[in-house]
């Protein structure tokens, strides 16, 4: 027993050692395009990772995450393009939005569960995106906002890449610690069951506030790092399919893991981008391959792989008697 | 009648849902230390009654004063950071997590840790030893480190136990701890109950009058929302009242 | 945890409602082209519709590398008729044009972009960096053209083309060093035409109804001003916007009816151009009130689609008219119609532009596109003759052109197309101003239609 998790634990320490190691040899290694679309993919997979702390960790689905990050971005956006503010207070300002959008969000979502928790923060994403086309002054509407340039340090692509990279790690990092405290663990509760939390004595409103905003926290990271990847912000950032995108990623590669989420962003990525260049119809691959998941591994690719391993391992350890 | 404040106190309480009173003025009071059962048929208001406590429903004519205040309007979880610990009929586990992690979550919810996010949950001190008692109090030790979707109904209806136990009530609902359980099982059940700490103040659910009257020094009997009796264990067996309402359902 | 089951299920159901609405529109599209210059062209029946410069007695040339051109397009989602419209105008013109010009061969890569601005920057930088393109021809939505813009704005090694995209500004206020709309067209170039035609036949008010969105606003904009500075009246209550998607204007009918104007002018798109045609119909103001339609919502992609009593007589102005009656128009009209058994869209005969002042562009550089910016110097002196007609592009890299006037018209084999009734000769983007009084104003919005009665 003790031997078999310290096998998966070097298997995965391992395993994180060789993404690093290509994380950190990327740009040596590849093209320009394909760095790009890394730094694309490790961007979705913060923004999946944070639908999943909210859909994985809580069972709370998220249909309206875009509108956050989306807020944040054109916080950004609006800065740079429109005022043209310097980097602290553009940042400052995305921080800003992208929190207090968290912050309302929150303080609409929290008494609501399941469906009516999908329904809710849906129409939050409606909201934003109407905003986007709505305040043209402040959005530039279907257009979009053009003109964000990324600070001189790290405008090379090469070099965004790298922050990109230290930014999503340190979030994976507090991520992991945060699904691992205490109130991580009474996060699984939640999931579980509401109505024993609270009569444990949690305040579950307060709970999912708190969740919802951390999450929203990292979403607003991630349209940040989005909107100086891109730089540009439009309504098709903030629509529902790429709300339900960060969704479709974290049930592909696995809910209620941290990994499981950046693996179906970098499937999506490549889907969208690679597959794409030799498949027409690759939008119904991408449809049919979210179906084949969810009939056939609940769990995402994540728990697929781990219950296999986990056969293998007790086929092996079954094997002196199986020769009855 | 002490001159004391009694720890829970259910003044004339009513409860309806719509056109169907469950509770029809009920009123109870429990000393601190004291164990008491609630019995009665089927569908009598015995878990209205306690959600009416706990604060899951409320009361719509009536109070309830728990630990000296009027509670009447207050939510479950600010009852419970209080001191009110409460079981279900039907188990409401975590059934995902492990033991070990059910027993985490309860054991901090009444400490400020709960909202502790920035450093990793690490079972050791205090609550390690509120949940190593616990579990050996409910005698599932071993099963500490196993999936509760995994374990017996009998090991589960422990546990809800157990659960309840590691927030450190001080006054604690029992709501059929018995529930579905074999009679061998039942037999190890209220001995469980039995050997709870003595300052703890019990209220009992039992369908099975036996059992719980063996267990308790006071017993209240409902039948339709309504109380029929309340006295002490023989004062009940005696009533001829109770046995009639026992023996039609 | 059951709930968290019962939401997945949900999930799965909406999935798969997602990729069914995502379906490719080009269902028997089998893989993105790679076309190189070994697919020889068809040498007869193609029309060398130069009247410019390069009349090709120069000295062969010879080429190190082909020349690389990336195409981005919506092939699939909401936009993929009108992306694989455009798509098909590329690769047609290519068809019937050699790809060897001079000693230089010419390839280009079609990609799809999903309509999303976020994929197409993607797709730009593998076609710029991976595929080593001269040229970018792209997009169809406002937004991924400007984000396209944005990001090709500093790469002196790539010229970006936009027939489709038509964002006022980015041949106005927001100028890109190596952009041109060679082949497009500005929003409000082709209306504000529309509103000075109104003007003339004797209408003195006009009411309108305009989807609630950039472009909306650009294409109103341009009709309200010229129509209000003409002479006739708008009055700013009387102008409509509906939400971009709205599929019941059953509302918005009543009130245009209960205004009473001399004309309305109409820009829709997507699923509510035959609504609104249904409408218009069913509250039976076909023969009280006359619409003026903005060009797409007049363009044969959406009427041939929507019931002939509709839309029969339909007047619109554009830059382009299918049903114009000139050798390099028709020319192109049925080699279309040939291979796709469809009535070119504008979206059709932008690209197959573009494509044409590519084509003269490298003739005319001898096929050294090495020098970007003499590139386009050198494709902003070019005079064409596209099945637009006329056509030149302005200091700002926007084309002038003549625009029509045009009626839908049911031709002999029952199918719906525009003629034209009217030509405006040599209209830019500025019309009937120069570009400095026009540029002095912001561009249109909701809250600045020009109307010169308010
Ligand atoms: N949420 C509710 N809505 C309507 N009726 C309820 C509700 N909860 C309980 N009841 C009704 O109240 C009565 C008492 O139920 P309950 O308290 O569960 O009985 P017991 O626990 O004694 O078996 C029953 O008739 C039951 O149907
Ligand atoms: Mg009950």
């Amino acid at each position: 027993m003790i031997r078999r998790i310290s096998l998966k634990t070097r298997v995965l320490l391992v395993l994180a050692a060789i993404g690093l190691g290509i994380g950190i040899a990327a740009p040596y290694l590849f093209p320009k395009y394909i760095v790009g679309l890394i730094s694309l993919a490790l961007i979705g997979g913060l923004f999946a990772q944070s639908v999943d702390l909210l859909a994985g960790y809580v069972g709370l689905v998220t249909l309206g995450q875009a509108g956050i990050s989306g807020a944040a971005a054109y916080g950004v956006g609006y800065m740079a393009s429109k005022v043209g503010a310097g980097f602290p207070a553009q940042i400052a300002v995305g921080l800003l939005t992208g929190i207090l959008a968290s912050l309302l969000f929150g303080l609409m979502a929290m008494r609501s569960n399941d469906v009516y928790f999908i329904m809710i923060t849906l129409a939050q994403g409606m909201i934003v995106w109407g905003l986007s086309i709505r305040l043209y002054k402040v959005t530039g509407a279907e257009n979009g906002l053009t003109g964000i340039p990324r600070p001189e340090p790290v405008n090379p692509y090469w070099k965004y890449y790298y922050l990109v990279l230290v930014v999503v790690v340190l979030c994976w990092m507090l991520l992991g610690i945060i699904v691992k405290s205490p109130f991580g663990a009474s996060l699984k509760g939640l999931r579980e069951s509401e109505t024993r939390m609270r009569m444990l004595g949690y305040n579950t409103t307060a709970q999912k506030l708190y969740v919802f905003m951390l999450a929203g926290f990292f979403a607003t990271i991630a349209g940040i790092l989005l909107v100086y990847l891109n730089g540009f912000i439009s309504p098709s950032s903030v629509v529902l399919a790429a709300s339900a995108l960060g969704v479709l990623e974290a049930i592909l590669g696995g809910v209620g893991t941290l990994v499981g989420p950046m693996i179906g962003a970098f499937i999506i990525v490549a889907i969208q981008n690679i597959v794409s260049i030799y498949v027409d119809r690759w939008p119904t691959l991408m449809g049919l391959i979210f179906v084949v998941v969810v009939l056939f591994a609940r769990r995402g690719l994540v728990g697929a792989i781990s219950d296999v391993w986990n056969r293998r391992q007790q086929e092996v350890s079954l094997e002196p008697q199986s020769a009855q | 009648m002490t001159s004391a404040l009694p720890i829970l106190h259910v003044d004339d309480v009513t409860v309806r849902f719509g056109g169907v009173t469950a509770v029809d003025g009920v009123t109870l009071r429990v000393e601190r230390g004291s164990r008491w059962a609630v019995i009665g048929p089927n569908g009598a208001g015995k878990t209205t009654l306690f959600k009416a406590i706990s604060g899951e429903v409320r009361p719509t004519i009536g109070r309830v004063h728990l630990f000296g205040a009027d509670t009447s309007r207050a939510h479950p979880n600010r009852k419970a950071q209080r001191g009110l610990g409460r079981t279900y009929q039907v188990s409401e586990l975590f059934q995902a997590l492990t033991v070990e992690e059910n027993m985490a979550i309860a054991a901090q919810a009444r400490t400020p840790s709960r909202f502790h996010s920035w450093r990793p949950l690490r079972i050791r001190g205090w609550i390690d030893e509120r949940i190593t008692s616990a579990l050996d109090q409910l005698q599932i030790s071993d099963e500490r480190f196993t999936v509760v979707s995994e374990m017996s109904h009998g090991q589960q209806r422990s546990l809800e136990i157990a659960i309840a136990l590691a927030t450190k009530p001080e006054v604690l609902l029992l709501d059929e701890p018995a529930a579905g359980l074999s009679a061998a099982e039942r037999r190890i059940m209220k001995d469980l109950v039995e050997s709870l700490p003595r300052d703890l103040t019990i209220v009992l659910i039992e369908h099975d009058m036996e059992i719980a009257l063996e267990l308790v020094d006071r017993v209240l009997v409902l039948d339709n929302g309504k109380m029929i009796a309340e006295g002490n264990p023989d004062e009940i067996r005696s009533n001829q009242h109770v046995q009639d309402v026992y023996l039609k359902s | 945890m059951r709930n968290a089951k019962r939401i997945f299920a949900w999930l799965a159901v909406f999935v798969m409602l997602l990729s069914a609405c995502t379906d490719p529109g080009a269902s028997d599209d089998t893989t993105t082209e790679t076309t190189t210059s070994t697919t020889a062209a068809p040498a007869g029946g193609t029309t060398d519709s130069t009247t410019g410069s390069s009349d090709t007695t120069v000295a062969p040339f010879v080429c190190d590398e082909p020349i690389r051109i990336g195409v981005l397009q919506p092939l699939t989602g909401g936009l993929a008729a009108s992306g694989t419209d455009a798509k098909d105008g590329f690769e047609l013109y290519w068809a019937n044009h050699p790809m060897e010009i001079g000693g230089c061969t010419v390839e280009f890569r079609v990609e799809d972009t999903a309509g999303n601005p976020d994929t197409a920057l993607q797709k730009v930088d593998e076609l710029v960096d991976n595929y080593g393109a001269d040229i970018i021809v792209g997009e169809l939505l406002a937004n991924v053209t400007a984000a396209l813009a944005e990001r090709l704005a500093d790469n002196p090694d790539v010229i970006m083309m936009s027939p489709i995209g038509s964002a006022d500004d980015l041949t106005q206020r927001t100028l890109y060093p190596n952009f041109t709309r060679a082949g497009g067209w500005t929003s409000s170039q082709t209306s504000h035409v529309l509103g000075q035609w109104a003007f003339d036949q004797g209408y003195t008010s006009a009411a309108s109804i305009c989807t609630d969105y950039a472009f909306g606003w650009e294409m109103c904009g341009g009709f309200t001003q010229v129509f209000t500075e003409a002479g006739g009246t708008v009055d700013p209550n009387e102008q409509l916007w509906n939400p971009l998607g709205s599929t019941d204007l059953g509302t918005y009918v009543t009130q245009l009816d209960g205004f009473k104007p001399d004309a309305v002018f109409v820009l829709e798109v997507g699923a509510s151009v035959s609504d609104f045609f249904q409408n218009w119909s069913d509250f039976g103001l076909k023969d009280e009130i006359p619409i003026l339609a903005g060009e797409t919502t007049g363009d044969v992609a959406y009427i041939r689609n929507i019931p002939v009593d509709q839309v029969e007589g339909l007047i619109s102005s554009g830059h382009w008219a299918e049903g114009r009656d000139a050798p390099e128009t028709q020319e192109f009209v049925q080699v279309f119609d040939a291979a796709t058994t469809r009535l070119p869209s504008y979206y059709a005969a932008a690209t197959w532009t573009a494509a044409q002042y590519i084509d003269e562009t490298i003739r005319a550089m001898n096929g050294d596109l090495s020098d970007k910016a003499a590139t386009l110097e050198t494709m902003k002196g070019l005079e064409l003759l596209t099945p637009f007609g006329p056509s030149r592009l302005d200091d700002y890299g926007n084309p002038i052109y003549d625009i029509y006037i045009r009626k839908a018209v049911v031709r002999d084999d029952g199918r719906i197309w525009n003629e034209v009734i009217e030509t405006f000769e040599n209209i830019d983007q500025f019309w009937p101003k120069t570009p400095e009084e026009y540029l002095k104003q912001p561009v249109y919005s909701r809250d600045f239609q020009g109307n010169a009665g308010s």
